[in-house]
C-alpha cells in the first residue's frame, strides 16, 4: 500500500518534465532503450575482434573502445551525467540471467567498501600498459567477454547491484567523475518524502525495485554512487524523483551525511578512490608520451630485468601509491602546522583529498577528448572495410582520410578542459579548508591548492610531450 | 620404465589409413595463395625512423627474379586505433624497386601495409612492421 501524495505544489522534477525525453525517462522500460543498442554494439565490437582484422586501427573493438567509447564516456559526464551506467547493457543480460538464477546472498560485510573495486580499477590501467589492449583487437574482445562473465559471476550470486558498488572498475571511474556532472537524481519535494510512509525509492514495490545501491533518495547527496538506473524513479508513489540540476563539484566541499555512503570525512576508501582517479590519470597519461620509455628503460637498467611487468609495477607503485602519499602527506602535514590542527594526518588526508576529483576529470576528459576529436571519424573507414570484408559494401570504400580534429586544434581544448579541472578543484579544496579551519581558511586552503597546482602542471608538461605508443618498451 | 602397449587391430589400420588420408587432405586443400613467393623487403629512410616524411624504398621479387610493373598501393598505419593512415606516393624505381613516400605522424609502433597487383594480374598483401618511430 502506498501514502496519498501530499496535494501542495512540488518542485520540478527536471529534465523528468521534459516533453519527450522526459516521458521517455519516466517509461518504465526506457533504461532498454540505452541498454539493447549498446548491447548489440557490444555483441559487434566482439565478433569484430576475434574474427576480424589483427590491426587495431582496422577493427571496431580496439576503434570503438579506446577512442570512441572512452572519450564519449568523458563527455556525456561532462553535459549530463553517468548515462553510460543507465545504459550499461552488462546490467541488462544480468537482469535477464536473474529471471532464472536468484541470488541468495548478500556482499560480504568486509567487503563493503571501495577497496576492491580501487584494485580493480589499478588492475584494469595496469592491464592496458602491460597487455597494449590499446593495439589488441583480440584481447580487447576478449575483455569486453570478461566483463560480461565477472558482472554475471558476481550479481547471480550477490543479491543487489553488488558488482556495481563494489567491484566495477567503470562504475568507480564514473561514480568518482559524475561528482562533477550538471544532473543528479534527488528528491522533488523534500515535504512529500517526509510524509511518505511507504519508502519505495528505497525498498521497491510492485511498481519497480527500490535502489540496489542502497542510495534513500531523501538523504541522497550528489551523484557518488549513483548509477542513473532510474529504479527509484519508478518506484516512488509520489512522482517525488527527479533527475534535476547538480552544481558540478558543489557537494564535494560538503560533508553531510549521505544515504549508502555516510559522511565522506570517515571514509578513507572513498578518498583513496578519489586520490588513486587523479593520479592514475596522470599515469594513463604519462604512459602514451615519449619520455615513459626513458624512464622505463632507466629503471630496467636499475632494475636488472628485461621483461615489462617488474618495471610497470614498480612505476604503478611510485605514481599511485608512493607519490600520493608523499604529496598528499606533505600537504596535510603543511595544514597541520599552518592552522595548528591536532588531528591526524589521515583524518586531515581523508577530509581533503576530494578536492582532486574535478582535477582528476579534467585529466582525464583532456587525455580522452583529445583522442575522441582527433580520431571521431576514424571508425567510418573501419565500419566500411568490415561490411566489404562481409561482401555488403553498402557504406561504400573503405575513406582512410576520415580522421577528425588537427591535434593543434585540440590541445586548446584539452587545456581549457584541464583548467576547469583546476578552477573546480581550487573551490572545492577552499570549501573544505572554510569547514575545517573557519578561522585559518587561507592557511588550510594553500597547501592544497600548491598540490592541485602542482599536479595541473604535470598534467600540461605531459599533453606538451610528444605522443609515442609503442608495443615494447625496451625497444 | 614405460610398460609396451599391444597395439590393438583398429589402431593399425588407423596407422595404415593414415597417410591415405593426408593425401587427401593435401588433394582437397585449397591451392596455396599464387603470391606465396613475392617477396617484399623495405629499406626506410631516414634510420632510425622518426616523425616527419619518411621514404621506404620497396623491393619486389619472386624466386630471385626483381617483379616489375607492379601497382602499389602503401598505407603507413599506427599499432593503436584512433590515428588516420598515412597514404604513401608510390613511384616504380625499375629493377623490381619502388619508392614509397609517406609521413610518420606520430611516434610509436607503425606498420607498412603494402597491396599489390602484379603485372600477371596476380594479387597479394604484405605488412611491414616498423617498430620504435621516434617521436623527434
Ligand atoms: S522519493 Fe522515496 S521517500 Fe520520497 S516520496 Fe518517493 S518513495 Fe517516498
Ligand atoms: S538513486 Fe539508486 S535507484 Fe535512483 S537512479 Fe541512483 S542508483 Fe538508481
Amino acid at each position: 500500500m502506498t501514502s496519498a501524495a501530499p496535494a501542495r505544489r512540488r518542485r520540478s522534477r527536471g529534465v523528468l518534465e521534459w516533453p519527450l525525453v522526459g516521458a521517455l525517462l519516466r517509461w518504465r522500460h526506457s533504461r532498454l532503450l540505452l541498454q539493447v543498442p549498446l548491447f548489440l554494439v557490444a555483441l559487434v565490437l566482439v565478433l569484430h575482434g576475434l574474427f576480424g582484422p589483427r590491426l587495431a586501427p582496422m577493427n571496431l573493438a580496439t576503434v570503438m573502445v579506446w577512442v570512441h567509447y572512452r572519450g564519449a564516456l568523458v563527455l556525456v559526464l561532462l553535459v549530463a551525467g553517468n548515462l553510460f551506467c543507465m545504459g550499461c547493457p552488462m546490467l541488462a543480460l544480468r537482469d535477464l540471467a536473474r529471471r532464472f538464477v536468484h541470488p541468495r546472498f548478500d556482499w560480504p560485510q568486509a567487503l563493503r567498501n571501495k577497496w576492491l573495486s580501487i584494485g580493480m580499477l589499478v588492475g584494469v590501467l595496469f592491464g592496458y600498459e602491460l597487455f597494449d589492449w590499446w593495439g589488441d583487437p583480440r584481447a580487447t574482445a576478449w575483455l569486453i567477454v570478461a566483463y560480461f562473465g565477472a558482472i554475471l559471476a558476481v550479481d547471480l550470486v550477490f543479491k543487489h547491484a553488488s558488482f556495481c558498488k563494489f567491484v566495477c572498475p567503470i562504475g568507480q571511474f564514473n561514480f568518482a567523475a559524475s561528482t562533477i556532472s550538471p544532473l543528479e537524481i534527488r528528491a522533488a519535494d523534500a515535504r512529500v518524502c517526509e510524509t511518505c510512509t511507504t519508502k519505495d525509492c528505497i525498498k521497491g514495490s510492485e511498481l519497480s525495485r527500490g535502489c540496489e545501491l542502497a542510495l534513500f533518495v531523501p538523504e541522497k547527496r550528489g551523484n557518488m554512487d549513483c548509477t542513473f538506473c532510474l529504479d527509484c524513479v519508478h518506484a516512488c508513489p509520489h512522482e517525488n524523483v527527479a533527475l534535476a540540476r547538480h552544481e558540478p563539484a558543489d557537494d564535494l566541499g560538503l560533508d553531510p551525511h549521505r544515504s549508502g555512503l555516510g559522511r565522506f570525512s570517515k571514509r578513507p576508501d572513498l578518498a583513496a578512490l578519489v586520490t588513486v582517479f587523479c593520479f592514475g590519470a596522470l599515469l594513463n597519461a604519462f604512459g602514451m608520451v615519449s619520455p615513459v620509455y626513458a624512464v622505463q628503460r632507466w629503471m630496467a637498467g636499475v632494475m636488472h630485468v628485461e621483461s615489462e611487468w617488474p618495471v610497470l609495477t614498480a612505476l604503478f607503485g611510485v605514481a599511485l601509491v608512493v607519490e600520493p602519499l608523499v604529496l598528499l602527506g606533505l600537504a596535510c602535514w603543511a595544514t597541520r602546522a599552518a592552522t595548528g590542527s591536532h588531528e591526524s594526518l589521515l583524518t586531515l588526508g581523508v577530509r581533503h583529498a576530494y578536492c582532486l576529483a574535478p582535477l582528476g576529470f579534467g585529466i582525464w576528459i583532456a587525455h580522452y577528448s583529445f583522442h575522441f576529436l582527433t580520431g571521431l571519424l576514424t571508425f567510418v573507414p573501419v565500419l566500411q572495410k568490415a561490411l566489404c570484408d562481409l561482401g555488403a559494401p553498402i557504406l561504400g570504400q573503405p575513406i582512410w582520410r576520415l580522421g577528425g580534429l588537427p591535434k593543434s586544434a585540440a590541445l586548446p581544448i584539452e587545456l581549457g578542459l584541464l583548467s576547469l579541472g583546476v578552477i573546480a578543484s581550487c573551490v572545492v579544496a577552499w570549501r573544505i579548508a572554510e569547514r575545517s579551519a573557519s578561522r585559518r581558511t587561507l592557511a588550510a586552503f594553500l597547501p592544497w591548492a600548491a598540490l592541485v597546482l602542482l599536479l595541473a602542471g604535470a598534467a600540461v608538461w605531459l599533453f606538451e610531450q610528444p605522443m609515442e605508443m609503442r608495443g615494447t618498451f625496451l625497444q | 620404465m614405460r610398460v609396451p602397449r599391444k597395439r590393438s587391430p583398429s589402431r593399425g589400420v588407423l596407422l595404415r589409413a593414415a597417410p591415405l588420408a593426408l593425401l587427401l587432405a593435401v588433394a582437397c586443400a585449397p591451392s596455396a595463395d599464387a603470391s606465396a613467393k613475392v617477396q617484399c623487403s623495405l629499406q626506410l629512410s631516414p634510420s632510425p625512423a622518426h616523425v616527419g616524411p619518411a621514404l621506404a624504398e620497396l623491393t619486389l621479387s619472386e624466386d630471385g627474379r626483381p617483379l616489375e610493373q607492379a601497382s602499389l598501393t602503401v598505407q603507413g598505419n599506427m599499432n593503436h586505433a584512433g590515428m588516420v593512415p598515412s597514404q604513401a606516393r608510390v613511384t616504380e624505381l625499375g629493377a623490381g624497386h619502388y619508392k614509397a613516400e609517406f609521413e610518420f605522424t606520430m611516434g610509436g609502433d607503425w606498420i607498412l601495409i603494402v597491396d599489390g597487383k602484379l603485372a600477371d594480374g596476380r594479387s597479394f598483401e604484405r605488412t611491414l612492421p616498423m617498430p620504435g618511430v621516434a617521436s623527434k
